[in-house]
């Protein structure tokens, strides 16, 4: 098997959320509702899955037709994630960038509605970015398509981040292929989502 | 690059042609030439089953709402939108994995799935959210490391169980693993077992009086015995049949109190075709094994199975494992030491509910519990490194929807709690009250009617506090809780201490989610008796209903006194008493949150429930011929593109044999695959007779089957090509001679039961 960068279509992006302020996973739930009552974020919305009894792993889903959104605790760092199931159009890059503007939306209104719901509030620094490739035919763990995927993640996150001291790092897992992609600063999330949009 | 193509040579090829044979059936649903009610059995009978919204609806809070999937106009069976996403079941017989399999499941669980595994009461693996297109390649994955999702779903034989300490357990008479394991391979795919009204479970036990193989609520079960004869020691199986438990539960009853060893499969064969010959197929409610043996009684039924029995011809896999069968054939991957101290903070109390000293001296079965049966991606890979760290690979799901470690060194124990807690598997409380089942229910099942796993979640998270402190009073401790989202029982509260079935009760114009209590099951001797409903309490009180039952349970039992003679000897209305006053629900205006489920905020309704696959469709032999058939078909056709000529040639005849076959089938169910019989009994049966006949073309399209296999391949282009179109126009009018012959009016004995007695 080899790195096929056109047929990696499955993948998923986390956002990871100060942890001071993400809560307790089980107040998504109603939000994750209200969403699908709202057709808040981009996708066919179709239901709310409850793992909250589980740890290291995706806690609350919300399960829609194009991509899963998750409040997601792997490795206990909370985060919202976006991970792909139908395909996207354009190259890997531009599907790397119509997929975070879908997460990038989607944080922005968690943002405004744990705010607004819950009187705390979730947030994101918006500085570090989990990449995972989740098709082990497109994109096996081997040292040749780490290297290829690192370099294009380089990239992607230098975008993103924008700034001279973005790093792209190994995964805390070493079973899955991924990158953490972060920078000193915090950015914004409306700055991160103007440059995906 | 394909995953086919990739795993080409991993894959034992029989599976792999199953596997390729569906994913044609798909293209060809896809198509519209498969009929939706065959496809939805075809997809069943591999695992592939629908899930809750999949009929493109669902009530978000505010009211029922359409999901418009892309796919909307194109269906995967009756009421079931193709691109909704469906649940894959995965049969993994007595519960049996290897780490291989776990690091597998694991990856398809993040890639088709969300990312989390769920253990199931009969020790299969389930994924959900998995789109229907991903099956073929998730199945391919699953059968190059040995599994096989064949008849997990549908009117089958399904996942053949055996308690999960079997060849370690100090109090069985036997290993039973070899003996189930035999069964499930020999009943997998076997012709007698391919045309029952509703499913087949069966469950391997080492004993009486334990319930780790459930056996009292099985189609088939067996309980290891031995018995003397001549002063040699002979094995074989007190066996049962009938039981299940369902809307209707029925203990099942002993056919037989010794049933040697070498009968067993033989046994199960003539009960399959007797199951198959005069079980229930029109009203799928009463269509269980239960139902015939009542309807027939136990005497009658057990006359027919032997007479079925005695007329069967001998096969030498009846007995092929029988000679081997004397020892496990785990074998423990270090030499054994016993435990010597050590171990962080809960260790103890871990070890104390979820450590069982095998049999073996020095080594012990360590029990991971998971709450709900779930675990994550991770969660399992790092399980399966553990196990080939510290077991090599001795790992079994349970039926409490767990997943226990064999042949851990005792000296090993405190360090594999340390390891197990670090990724959030070191939970205690093991086969006590904060140890909780639950099926699906509202979560993902199309016919739940309240929150199982949401009342099971509620309930762990108060209860397992105290099983981790050891607080729990040592007479409840051992009790368990189990939930269902309805009376089907997929979550057996039927044999619970304490079991709650979901319901609905209308108040003040409002549905309010509720739980009927049921009591005085038994979990021990296999199942060994069932509880009874003794009031519906609304979903929010259920917590309340568990203190107040156990707490008085303590206070008032007599010395010894188990829960179930408890409750026998203060009576259902004493009972019924005891949590009556919760049974009132507060004004929606006063309290809205008893209007909804536990872990859902949307107000509570019944409108998202739809038409479950658990009975399957009822789908004739010949129905199933045809639609592969079909399939071959359509493969030479993709051959003949391909300038395969070889191939197609075989395709095509391959398609007319089914063909023939298929109809041959409705007067004679043995038919089996004989090309040569196959056309002897279609020449006898449909074109001697003119049955086959078309109105205009007579017997002209028998023609083109006669001569093919007559004259054998002819492989040049023209007379392949030929054949493919004389192939398909074969099919069409297979097709319509069976229109023909389900319109003719019945008359006197169905056919199937005539031609059987040939």
């Amino acid at each position: 098997m080899a790195y096929e960068a056109a047929a990696l279509q499955r993948f998923g992006l986390k956002l990871f959320a100060d942890p001071a302020s993400a809560g307790a996973p089980s107040t998504m739930i109603p939000v994750f509702h209200q969403w699908i009552q709202e057709h808040a974020v981009p996708g066919l919305l179709i239901d709310v899955a409850d793992y909250t009894h589980l740890v290291d792993g995706p806690s609350v889903l919300l399960v829609a037709h194009e991509a899963n959104y998750a409040i997601d605790e792997t490795g206990g760092r909370p985060g919202l994630s976006y991970t792909r199931k139908q395909p996207l159009e354009g190259t890997f890059e531009q599907r790397l960038a119509a997929a975070a503007a879908a997460l990038i939306t989607a944080a922005r209104r968690l943002e405004q509605d744990t705010s607004r719901m819950t009187g705390g509030g979730i947030t994101f620094p918006g500085n570090e970015i989990e990449f995972v490739a989740n098709d082990r035919l497109a994109a096996p763990k081997n040292a040749d398509t780490e290297r290829a995927l690192r370099h294009e993640l380089a990239g992607f996150g230098g975008r993103l981040l924008g700034g001279a001291d973005v790093e792209v790092g190994p995964l805390d897992d070493p079973s899955r292929l991924g990158f953490t992609i972060k920078t000193r600063e915090p950015v914004p999330l409306e700055t991160l989502l103007s440059r995906v949009e | 690059m394909t995953w086919k193509e990739t795993l080409a040579g991993r894959i034992p090829a029989d599976l792999g042609n199953e596997i390729d044979t569906f994913e044609r059936q798909i293209a060809l649903r896809r198509q519209g030439k498969i009929d939706e009610k065959v496809f939805a059995e075809t997809r069943l009978r591999r695992g592939v089953y629908g899930q809750r919204y999949d009929n493109g609806q669902r009530n978000d809070g505010t009211g029922p709402k359409a999901l418009p999937y892309p796919s909307r106009g194109l269906t995967k069976g009756p009421e079931t939108v193709w691109d909704a996403p469906g649940m894959q079941r995965i049969k993994i017989p007595m519960g049996r994995l290897t780490p291989d399999q776990m690091d597998t499941l694991a990856d398809l669980a993040e890639e088709y799935s969300d990312g989390i595994c769920h253990v199931t009461t009969r020790q299969d693996i389930q994924l959900h959210f998995v789109h229907l297109d991903d099956t073929p390649d998730l199945m391919r994955r699953l059968a190059a490391v040995g599994i096989t999702t064949r008849e997990a779903c549908g009117n089958t034989v399904r996942n053949v169980t055996a308690c999960p300490l079997a060849g370690v357990c100090r109090d069985e008479t036997f290993d039973v693993t070899p003996h189930a394991e035999a069964c499930m391979r020999f009943l997998l795919g076997h012709p007698d077992a391919q045309d029952f009204g509703r499913k087949f479970k069966v469950a391997f036990s080492g004993c009486r009086e334990h319930a780790c193989g459930l056996v009292a609520m099985h189609d088939l079960g067996l309980i290891a015995v031995t018995r003397t004869e001549n002063g040699i020691e002979r094995h074989g199986f007190e066996t049962y049949v009938g039981g299940g438990l369902g809307a209707v539960p029925h203990q099942a009853k002993l056919f037989d109190e010794f049933l040697p060893v070498e009968e067993v499969l033989p046994t199960a064969q003539a009960i399959a075709r007797v199951f198959a010959r005069l079980g229930e197929k029109r009203n799928r409610a009463r269509a269980r094994v239960k139902f015939l043996v009542a309807h027939l009684g136990l005497e009658e039924f057990k006359r027919l199975v032997l007479e079925e029995r005695a007329a069967l011809p001998d096969d030498p896999r009846w007995t092929a494992h029988v000679a081997d069968a004397g020892a496990t054939a785990e074998q423990p991957p270090k030499p054994a030491a016993p435990a010597n101290g050590g171990g962080s903070n809960g260790f103890a109390g871990w070890a104390r509910t979820n450590v069982y000293r095998q049999r073996q001296s020095g080594y012990a079965t360590v029990t991971v519990a998971l709450p709900l049966g779930d675990l994550t991606a991770h969660q399992m890979r790092r399980l399966a490194a553990l196990a080939r760290q510290y077991v090599g690979g001795a790992v079994r799901a349970t039926v409490e929807q767990n997943i226990v470690l064999r042949w851990v060194r005792e000296a090993d124990l405190p360090a594999l709690y340390g390891e197990l807690s670090a990724v959030g598997l070191g939970q205690p409380g093991a086969g006590t009250l904060a140890d909780i089942t639950a099926c699906p229910g509202t979560d993902t099942c199309k016919l739940g009617i309240a929150s199982s796993r949401g009342l099971a979640a509620e309930l762990t998270s108060r209860l397992s506090e105290r099983a981790a402190a050891g607080a729990f009073d040592p007479a409840v401790e051992g009790l368990r809780i189990k939930t269902s989202g309805c009376f089907n029982s997929c979550g057996q509260h039927h044999v619970a201490d304490l079991g709650f079935y979901g319901v609905s009760r209308n108040i003040g114009g409002y549905a309010v989610p509720h739980f009927q209590v049921v009591l005085g099951g038994k979990w021990l001797d296999n199942g060994g008796a069932y509880g009874l409903a003794s009031g519906a309490v609304p979903s929010k009180r259920i917590p309340e209903v568990i203190e107040r039952i156990t707490g008085r349970f303590v206070a008032e039992r007599r010395e010894n006194e188990s829960f179930q003679d408890y409750t026998r000897r203060i009576g259902k209305r004493a009972l019924r008493e005891m949590f009556a006053d919760l049974a009132t629900v507060p004004a929606h205006d006063d309290d809205p949150s008893f209007y909804s489920d536990w872990g859902d905020p949307r107000e509570f309704t019944l409108g998202d429930m739809g038409v479950g696959e658990c009975a399957g469709e009822v789908v004739s032999l010949t129905e199933f011929d045809l639609a592969a058939a079909e399939a071959r078909i359509f493969e030479a056709q993709s051959q003949l593109e391909e300038k395969a000529f070889a191939e197609a040639d075989e395709f095509a005849y391959g398609a007319m044999l089914l063909g023939a076959r298929g109809l041959i089938k409705t007067e004679f169910v043995d038919i089996g695959d004989d090309p040569g019989a196959i056309v002897s009994e279609f020449r006898a049966r449909f074109f001697d007779t003119q049955v086959f006949f078309d109105k205009y073309a007579g017997g002209k399209f028998a023609m083109y089957l006669f001569r093919r296999h007559e004259e054998g391949a002819k492989l040049n282009p023209d007379a392949v090509h030929h054949l493919v179109e004389e192939a398909q126009l074969f099919l069409e009018a297979c097709h319509a001679c069976q229109a023909r012959l389900a319109a003719r009016p019945a008359a006197g004995m169905p056919a199937a039961i005539e031609g059987r007695a040939q």
